[in-house]
């Protein structure tokens, strides 16, 4: 614009609109500087508002899997330990079975080893009603009452219940007992079998149970993978979680956050120009060539 | 003329007046010879420039209206602003992390506690949320209404000034009261973004979208009112019937309605999005049975219509947490979380904007036209302000008043009067001489 005439209504006018506009300049820097964030409301970027919203729900949805996957390493771990126990105890009656069905063992050998799978068998079960606080492990998602009564009937449910530990991903919180302890075998009949022939004496009988018994075992070992697994898995997820967390933070703060140091400086110059504008405006107002009338 | 100037130095709306002189035709003495008269008074002249008046006027309104809807898109502004506070983007999504939570186990009452006072969160800010939106609509509206009267009393007051321009044949304008006219007129086009112009005796006629506001002597009022659907409308008074100039006012007027239609335009989306987000939790919920083995209720209450503002969790639920349904049958275990993970995946499900969309996309899609809106009206009002500021900084340098140069004329002024003195008082000694001679 060029301005022939410098009237006092017009320099006065400028001084209020110049004198406005670094104040809200001002103003805006004081706001970045002591909110710490370049961003105040959503129209100070717009292009960036749906990643802005994407990356929190992202860095929050982190948060979930992390304390998810926490609780889930807890109940999965427990379960890899007691499927290695149960693994471990099977692989003894597999001895004593191989063993018992050899010829020289005398009745007195047989009954003292039939004792011994009776107490494998109570702790078989001891461990099949494993719980964690107080939830049965074993029982499906019927996990609030233990999963198989003394006589090893099975007391919960075919449901199996998840955890959410990802983005659509999910790790079992819990085993269908009777597919565990009964599905290819029911490994506490096998123990009750065995234990009947021991106590029985006829070897022929204590060799039969023995294939059982190894499928059995092979059923122990199976399932144990297969905890391995999810406990992998959710290893997996937390460790996914943690380092998500962080970067989707890191990128978060990067459009969010303002630089302390940059907001400091701008702000000081920002306030220099203000203050020099004042100054500047505030000894131009005089009377001009009225002074010297 | 310069003390008038000097005074009005730093009146709002004032145009400095210059005098412009003559040479009064010269007197015919004996002899043929004729002698000046000094000099004469043609006009008082009013600095103007009609063509710069309009435009600078047509600026005015323009900044008015994008100040006007800035101002107001702010306001809306702050309702969505998850910038810094707990807004709607972030409750639905803690109210999905409060469910995925609960797969950890969906006995816990903790859980389920946690997931009321979720869901509780949900509903209230969404229908806090409208609520406030409502509210502000509601205030641009008594906004409009009292600018109205405003532009009423601005336009019946221009008419008078017309009336009084007319009366006294100044249609040159160098009377106060044509600065007055001017100043009407450019309030009047501040309020409403009207554009002027004028008649050959000097009356100013005001009009907006091409109906007139003020024609000459007759001035035409601005109400409000209601259309078919209860939405307000704006009106100019014709005849015995009223033009709906709602589109086409400008203005303070026509950016506060602009901003209070966009506000409307949120307010639908989150209806929209109220009203299938509960319907969808709702559907999915009573799919599931809950603690006690029965159908799981309804999650949400939104009334039709106003599904946002209306919104409200069940009271039912938030009392007993053992009634979220997770379980998928009447028969099923405390931790079957069935249901539960069904819940969940309505979170990546696409209900909304004609199935493309899921709630966390729609309603991160309605954040960025509140974000995008706002910015480009402040923009707007930004570029518009200093267009404005550029016309009036060029109209004042043309007519108002510089002190400089006043001081010059003062000068100007004073040494020619002084000059006149000297001549008179030579004239006169030369007569004294004369006269002491005979």
């Amino acid at each position: 614009m060029s301005v022939v005439r410098s009237s006092q209504s017009y320099l006065f006018d400028l001084v209020r609109s110049e004198s406005a506009r670094l104040g809200k300049e001002v103003n805006g820097l004081k706001e970045q500087a002591i909110s710490g964030r370049k961003i105040s409301r959503p129209s100070d970027a717009p292009a960036a508002m749906g990643k802005i919203v994407r990356l929190r729900e992202e860095a929050s949805n982190q948060e979930l899997y992390k304390d998810n996957s926490t609780w889930a390493q807890s109940i999965v771990g427990t379960a890899d330990t007691i499927m290695g126990e149960v693994t471990n105890l099977l692989k003894r009656v597999q001895e004593i079975t191989v063993g018992m069905s050899n010829d020289t063992y005398s009745s007195t050998d047989r009954a003292a080893a039939a004792d011994e799978i009776d107490a494998i068998r109570d702790d078989l079960i001891r461990l099949s009603n494993t719980e964690i606080g107080d939830r049965y492990l074993f029982s499906g998602s019927s996990y609030d009452a233990p999963a198989f009564d003394s006589t090893g009937t099975y007391q919960g449910d075919t449901e199996i219940p998840e955890i959410l530990i990802g983005d659509d991903n999910w790790v079992q919180s819990g085993w269908d007992g009777s597919d565990v302890f009964q599905g290819d075998i029911d490994s506490f009949q096998v123990l009750a079998d065995l234990s009947t022939a021991l106590n029985a004496n006829i070897v022929a009988d204590v060799r039969s149970v023995l294939s059982d018994v190894d499928t059995a075992v092979e059923q122990a070992i199976s399932n144990h993978q297969d905890v391995g697994w999810a406990f992998k898995k959710t290893d997996d997820a937390m460790e996914l979680a943690e380092h998500l967390e962080v970067d989707l933070t890191q990128h978060l703060s990067a459009l969010v956050d303002a630089d302390p140091a940059e907001a400091y400086l701008r702000l000081e110059e920002a306030q220099m120009a203000y203050s020099a504008a004042l100054q500047v405006a505030a000894g131009g107002m005089s009377m001009g060539l009225f002074e010297h009338i | 003329m310069t003390s008038h100037n000097v005074s009005n130095a730093s009146t709002e709306g004032f145009h400095r007046r210059s005098v412009e002189r003559e040479l009064p035709a010269s007197r015919l003495i004996a002899g043929g010879a004729s002698v000046g008269q000094g000099v004469g008074i043609s006009r008082i002249r009013r600095a103007s420039d009609e063509l710069l008046g309009m435009r600078w006027m047509e600026a005015q309104g323009d900044a008015s209206f994008s100040g006007a809807e800035s101002a107001g898109l702010s306001t809306v502004e702050t309702y969505f602003n998850e910038t810094n506070q707990i807004g709607v983007n972030q409750v639905v999504e803690e109210f999905f992390n409060a469910l995925g939570s609960a797969t950890s186990d969906p006995s816990d009452i903790g859980h389920r506690q946690t997931l009321n006072r979720a869901g509780f969160n949900l509903a209230d800010t969404v229908s806090r949320t409208a609520t406030n939106i409502d509210t502000a609509i509601t205030d641009f509206e008594l906004g409009i209404e009292a600018t109205t009267t405003s532009v009423n009393r601005l336009t019946t007051e221009l008419a008078s000034v017309n009336r009084a321009i007319n009366e006294s044949g100044d249609a040159l304008g160098a009377g106060d009261m044509v600065d007055r006219r001017d100043q009407l007129a450019q309030e009047i086009a501040s309020l409403t973004g009207g554009n002027i112009s004028f008649t050959d005796s000097g009356m100013a006629n005001l009009y907006v979208g091409g109906h007139a506001l003020v024609a000459g002597l007759e001035q035409r009022d601005m109400t409000v009112g209601v259309d078919a659907n209860n939405d307000q409308t704006i009106l100019i008074e014709a005849g015995s019937g009223h033009l709906n100039v709602t589109s086409i006012v400008g203005g303070d007027i026509g950016g506060t309605n602009s901003a209070k239609e966009k506000a409307v335009e949120y307010l639908a989306d989150l209806n929209t999005f109220a009203g299938d987000f509960a319907v969808a939790m709702n559907a999915q919920h009573n799919t599931g049975f809950d603690l006690n083995g029965t159908a799981g209720g309804d999650l949400f209450g939104t009334t039709a219509g106003s599904e946002a503002s209306s919104m409200e969790f069940s009271q039912a639920i938030y009392d007993d947490a053992k009634l979220w349904a997770f379980g998928a049958a009447a028969t099923s275990g405390v931790g079957d979380d069935t249901n539960l993970e069904a819940m969940i995946n309505v979170e990546s499900a696409q209900l909304f904007s004609g199935g493309s969309e899921t709630s966390g996309q729609f309603l991160a899609t309605l954040l960025g036209s509140v974000a995008s809106d706002t910015a480009q009206s402040a923009t707007n009002a930004s570029q518009a302000s200093a267009h404005n500021a550029d016309l009036a900084g060029l109209m004042k340098s043309l007519t108002s008043v510089d002190l400089d140069q006043e001081a010059t004329s003062l000068i100007e002024f004073q040494a020619a009067y002084q000059a006149s003195a000297k001549v008179i008082r030579a004239a006169d000694e030369l007569l004294q001489s004369l006269l002491a001679v005979m």
